[in-house]
Order: C-alpha cells, then sequence, then structure tokens
C-alpha cells in the first residue's frame, strides 16, 4: 500500500479528491474512469426530497478520504460522561472501550482488521478488504462490481462509487456453508468525517453465508455522513443472510443504498437494526430474477430525541413462483419520527408470487411520529399479495397483566418491547441479540410510556 | 372536475352515496364531522374509461366518525384513481374505510389512501382497507396505503392486498357441483358483497351482476 504525507484530503470534493485516492489505492484505469464518471453523475443529481430532510447535510464541509498512519492524541479523560455511561451499560468489553472512543489508534476508511480462519481460505472463501478483492480477484470482482447498484441509481450511490474506501469482499464457492458469521467493524472517528464503504458479496450455486456488520461511533457536534453500498449476488440454490445494527452517534447522516439480486431458488435475508443517526434512509432490496427465489426483509428502527429513521424494505419480483416477507417494527419516542417505506412490486408474467408485508410501530408519547409509506404494484393478476401496518402505543393491558405478576413498570415495559421486537432478534448472533436487548433497555429507560 | 363539500352538524347522522355507474367523471369530495356526528359514506365506482375519485374525511368534532365502504369495478382498458384521506383532528375519533376493487380484462387501478392523525387526536381509531381481486393477467391494481401518526394514545391500522380467486375456493364449489363459470361468479359476488350488500339503495346489487358477472 502506497504512504503519502496528506492524511486526510482537504474538505469538499473535486476530480483530485477522487483521483487522490485512486492513487492511494494504487487503482486499474477502468476503476478511475468508473470513479470520475461517478463524480460526475453525483454533481449532476439533486438531493431527493421525498424521504427524510436532508437539508442540513453539510456536503462542500466534509473530508472524503482520511488515511490512517499516525495514533492521535486523545486522552481518555476527554470523552464524555455518558458515552462512558453506554459502554457500561452495553457490557463493551474495557479492550474494546478506548478504540471505540476514539482514544488510541485511529481506523477511518481503511479496514484494518479481519480475519479468516485458515479453515475456510482452505475451502476457498475469500473474505478480505473490498480493495484488496479488487487487485487479487480482479475478474470475478469486475464480474459483478456495480451490476447490482449502478453509479447513477441515485445520488448517493453515485456518491459511493466517486469515494468509496473500505467495505468487504467476500466470495463463497459452490457448495459451500459457511456456519460462523463473518464479521465487520466500522469506525467514524474524526469529525466531518465521510465513510463511505462499499462491499461485494458472491455466493455461488449451492452456497450459504451469514455476514454481519456492527457500526458504533462517539458523539460529535459537526454533521458526518455515511453513505455506503451493498451489494449482494446470490446465485442459483444460494443463501445470504446480510445482518446490520446500525448505531451511530445522533449527528450522523446515515444514507445507504443495499440491494440483492436472487437468482433461482436462491434466498436472500437482510436483518436490519437501526438505532442511531440523526437521519437514516436505508431500505434494502430483493430483486428476486428466476423462479423459486425467495425475500425476507426483518428490518428495526428506534427513533428517539432528533432522530428520524426512515427505513423499510423493496422486493421485486420478477420472476414467477416467488415469495417475499417484509416485516417492520419501529419504536418512537420523545419526540423521534420513524417511518417505514417500502415497494413491493410484481411484473407481468410473474404468476404464482405470494408476498406478505407486515409494518408494526410503537409510539412511546404523543411528541413522537410514525408513518408508513408502502407500495403494493402489482401487474399480474395471478397473484397473492397482502399488506398490513399497525401504529399504537403499549397496552395497557399488557402492563397490567405484568406488573399484577410482580414487575416493575420499567421491567414490564421492557418485556413487552423486547416481545415487540423478538422477530428481528431471533435472527441475530447471540452477541449482539444481548448487546440489543441492554440497548433497549437503555433507551427505554425514563419514557413515559 | 366536480368538488363537493359537506359539513355534517354536531350531532348527526348522515349517510351519503356516490354511484358512478357510466361515463367518465372526476370529483372531490371533503367531508367535515362534528362532534358526536356519524356519517356513512357508500361510493359505487364503474363504467367510465377513466374514474378519478377522491375523498377528505375530516374528524373535526370529538367522538365524531366517519364509515366507508366503496367498490370500484373495472373491465375492458378502464381506469380508475382513487384517493382517500382520513385526518384525526379531535379527541376519540374513529374512521373505518373499505375499499374494495374488482378488476377484469386490462382494467388499471390506483389507489392511494392516508391516515393522517395529529398530535392531539388521542384516542383515535383509525382503519384503511384496500384489497383488489384481479381476475385475469393482463389487469393490474397499484395501492398505497399510508400512515402518518403523531399522537401515541391511538389504534391505526390498514391493509392492502392484491390476488385472485382462491384456487381452493373454487375446487371447492366444483366439488359441490358448480360449474366453473356459477362458482366464479359466486365468489366474486361475496367479495363485491362487503359492499353492495349494505348500500342503501336497492336494486344495485341486480344492476351490478349486469355489467359484472360472467
Amino acid at each position: 500500500m502506497m504512504r503519502s504525507p496528506i492524511t486526510k484530503t482537504p474538505k469538499g470534493l473535486d476530480r483530485s479528491v477522487v483521483l487522490h485516492i485512486a492513487e492511494q489505492k494504487n487503482e486499474p484505469g477502468w476503476m478511475i474512469d468508473f470513479r470520475l464518471r461517478a463524480l460526475e453523475i453525483f454533481e449532476r443529481m439533486p438531493l431527493p426530497t421525498w424521504g427524510a430532510d436532508l437539508s442540513g447535510l453539510p456536503l462542500h464541509d466534509l473530508h472524503y478520504y482520511l488515511k490512517p498512519i499516525e495514533k492521535v492524541e486523545r486522552s481518555w479523560d476527554d470523552v464524555p460522561g455518558d458515552i462512558k455511561n453506554t459502554f457500561e451499560r452495553l457490557g463493551i468489553p474495557q479492550a474494546e472501550r478506548a478504540h471505540l472512543a476514539g482514544v488510541g489508534a485511529q481506523y477511518e476508511s481503511e479496514v484494518v482488521y479481519k480475519s479468516l480462519q485458515s479453515f475456510w481460505a482452505a475451502k476457498g472463501v475469500v473474505f478480505v478488504d473490498t480493495t484488496t478483492g479488487m487487485h487479487e480477484h480482479a475478474d470475478l470482482f469486475k464480474r459483478y462490481f456495480a451490476t447490482v447498484i449502478p453509479p447513477h441509481d441515485n445520488k448517493f450511490a453515485a456518491l459511493n462509487s466517486a469515494v468509496w474506501s473500505g467495505g468487504s469482499f467476500v466470495y463463497v464457492p459452490a457448495g459451500v456453508h459457511i456456519d460462523l458469521p463473518l464479521q465487520a467493524y466500522f469506525r467514524i472517528n474524526d469529525a466531518n468525517m465521510g465513510q463511505f464503504e462499499r462491499t461485494l458479496i458472491i455466493a455461488e450455486p449451492g452456497s450459504s453465508v451469514h455476514y454481519v456488520e456492527g457500526c458504533s461511533a462517539p458523539a460529535y457536534t459537526s454533521s458526518s455522513l455515511h453513505s455506503a453500498v451493498v451489494e449482494l449476488v446470490a446465485l442459483e440454490g444460494s443463501k445470504i443472510q446480510y445482518t446490520t445494527i446500525q448505531n451511530w452517534s445522533t449527528n450522523i447522516y446515515n444514507l445507504v443504498t443495499k440491494r440483492a439480486v436472487a437468482y433461482r431458488n436462491a434466498t436472500v435475508a437482510w436483518i436490519d437494526g437501526n438505532f442511531g443517526s440523526k437521519v437514516t434512509m436505508k431500505y434494502p432490496a430483493v430483486i428476486l430474477k428466476e423462479p423459486g427465489a425467495k425475500a425476507e426483509i426483518i428490518s428495526i428502527a428506534v427513533a428517539g430525541a432528533g432522530q428520524h429513521q426512515d427505513a423499510g424494505g423493496k422486493v421485486i419480483h420478477l420472476a414467477p413462483n416467488t415469495s417475499s416477507t417484509i416485516v417492520s417494527k419501529s419504536i418512537s419516542k420523545d419526540g423521534g419520527r420513524s417511518s417505514y417505506r417500502g415497494l413491493l412490486k410484481v411484473v407481468r408474467g410473474a404468476k404464482k408470487v405470494r408476498s406478505r408485508v407486515q409494518c408494526d410501530a410503537l409510539m412511546m408519547d404523543d411528541a413522537s411520529r410514525s408513518d408508513t409509506y408502502p407500495t403494493v404494484d402489482s401487474a399480474e393478476g395471478a397473484v397473492d399479495l397482502g399488506h398490513e401496518a399497525s401504529v399504537s402505543k403499549l397496552d395497557d393491558h399488557h402492563l397490567f397483566y405484568l406488573m399484577s405478576r410482580g414487575l416493575q413498570a420499567e421491567a414490564a415495559r421492557a418485556m413487552v418491547i423486547n416481545g415487540f421486537i423478538e422477530p428481528l432478534v431471533r435472527q441475530l448472533p447471540m452477541e449482539y441479540a444481548v448487546e440489543i436487548n441492554r440497548l433497549i433497555a437503555l433507551e427505554m429507560e425514563g419514557s413515559i410510556g | 372536475m366536480a368538488n363537493v363539500h359537506v359539513v355534517v352538524p354536531a350531532g348527526a347522522h348522515q349517510t351519503l352515496t356516490h354511484y358512478q355507474p357510466e361515463g367518465d367523471s372526476g370529483v372531490a369530495y371533503r367531508i367535515e364531522v362534528g362532534e358526536g356526528a356519524r356519517c356513512d359514506f357508500f361510493v359505487l365506482l364503474w363504467g367510465g374509461q377513466v374514474t378519478t375519485f377522491s375523498v377528505e374525511l375530516v374528524l373535526r368534532g370529538e367522538g365524531s366518525s366517519v364509515f366507508l365502504k366503496g367498490l370500484y369495478s373495472l373491465k375492458d382498458k378502464q381506469k380508475v384513481d382513487v384517493v382517500v384521506v382520513q385526518r384525526h383532528e379531535a379527541v376519540d375519533t374513529r374512521s373505518e374505510v373499505v375499499m374494495k376493487g374488482i378488476l377484469f380484462d386490462e382494467a388499471k387501478a390506483v389507489f392511494k389512501g392516508t391516515i393522517a392523525v395529529d398530535r392531539s387526536a388521542r384516542g383515535t381509531h383509525a382503519e384503511l382497507y384496500n384489497k383488489n381481486l384481479v381476475l385475469s393477467e393482463r389487469a393490474a391494481a397499484m395501492s398505497m396505503p399510508r400512515l402518518e401518526v403523531q399522537a401515541d394514545a391511538v389504534h391505526c391500522k390498514h391493509g392492502s392486498a392484491v390476488g385472485n380467486l382462491a384456487d381452493e375456493q373454487l375446487f371447492y364449489l366444483n366439488l359441490r357441483g358448480l360449474s366453473d363459470i356459477l362458482a366464479k361468479n359466486m365468489l366474486i359476488e361475496s367479495f363485491a358483497g362487503e359492499v353492495l350488500a349494505v348500500v342503501p339503495e336497492a336494486g344495485i346489487m341486480n344492476q351490478w351482476r349486469k355489467f359484472f358477472l360472467l
């Protein structure tokens, strides 16, 4: 990897920033051209206005690339008390706390740590950062890169395509089943930093993989942007499960494009937990391209004070005999706003499609807001599509029942809420499930409700 | 495009009907319901090549309620665009909207429904259902039921569905000796029945049958 005296590019985005990134990574000509074309697309496209309010996004005031070379001196004493307290409550191991709080080594825009057990490597599984994937598996990479999400898909896909750095490249050979989830960590540690990781996962026929990403970041006063792109290719008979637990600090704009293509008899499951950030716009999507393909999207969003979680899922049925389920659970409290936005689309000729979408929202108080914006669009008659949604507050009868059995009010509330989000938590590896339960308990403390 | 503004005064019970058996049309209703008042609204749309229908139901008074039952039935290349808004502005209000559609041939329907609950509208109970029975491969339905809720002590639900006649139900009727046509008619009529049976005008069922059954 080439070293450069420049630690981060100046604020703002132009060709020189993009070329600097490509140079840092020693990229082939086709990738440089791709980035530059994407930059043009980004500059041309307007900001979307149909979703959350993006007017506060300081696009010209961000650093778009940062490479770690030196330790930054920051003392543990400088870390705000409530962040230290959060670590304590979530049970984060001591060794990780300094790292998470930005004390000690920095990890910006570069994937620093991934470990792949030699057992899997012997089976031909590839799990590296995206840049390494681009260099060492060039043919495979080029065959699938940007085929699921092209740069002109939306303004933030174009941005990511121009300045992407970091992310994972995963390749699973035919028939290989990976039992332990593959995990990755992201960090945003510096003020005014952008995070643009790009992940590509390819599952060959008959294989299966579960990939988990859990992000956390300490709080800063100036806004930051996280605009990732994740592409999944699930070839015939394969299964990909992609789990995200997002808990970005509440000054971050989290605008992510995630999409999968599922081929014959393949299954893709998106498990999406949105707890943090100031604004999240994220709609994991699955294109069911061939018969027998299945999609499962489970999404949970918790919006507290000053937050807007605009999340959901999209499924596009292009082939007959495909099925999908979307389950969305959202909780709004303390003035937060949580919105479900989704699309269920069936093209003509896609007969015998079955789909169920269920969105449930819990409102903890009347300062908060909950919205649902689903679209069911079918151009084919021989289908069975259903969508239902509900909004309510915690049922007083449920709370009364639990309290009459001796639980305190807060414990009763936490229990009911954990039951509410159970469809999601059930799908997580245990350590995440435990963290989520604690996170919910923490968020619910002191809420009215 | 016709605009109709209806105000249901406090304590009153108003029944409205909108039948559109033929001809293209565009109509927009705004119905305000006062304290303790109730409005029942029956809507039947069929026959026009392009029909647009929109209604804004404003639950302005405390304890007011609105019940809307509607059915659009389309053949050939007919199109319908339906917009329903349930706006809850007061405490303890109730709205229930059931809008069903039956699409034959190459008909197309677009349904946009919104339940909007103000911060002050505690105790709201709102339901919205859009169900589309699509009877041919070339017909298409698009359904966008939306919820925008700013009060917490509420019960709001919506649902939408697109599908055709259930194979098991047809099979059951075939087993009892009914031909395919009779069986289909029976199922289509029962689907429409939820709305047609409660419409106050006599003879509507017969008129509708003449148009739509196979």
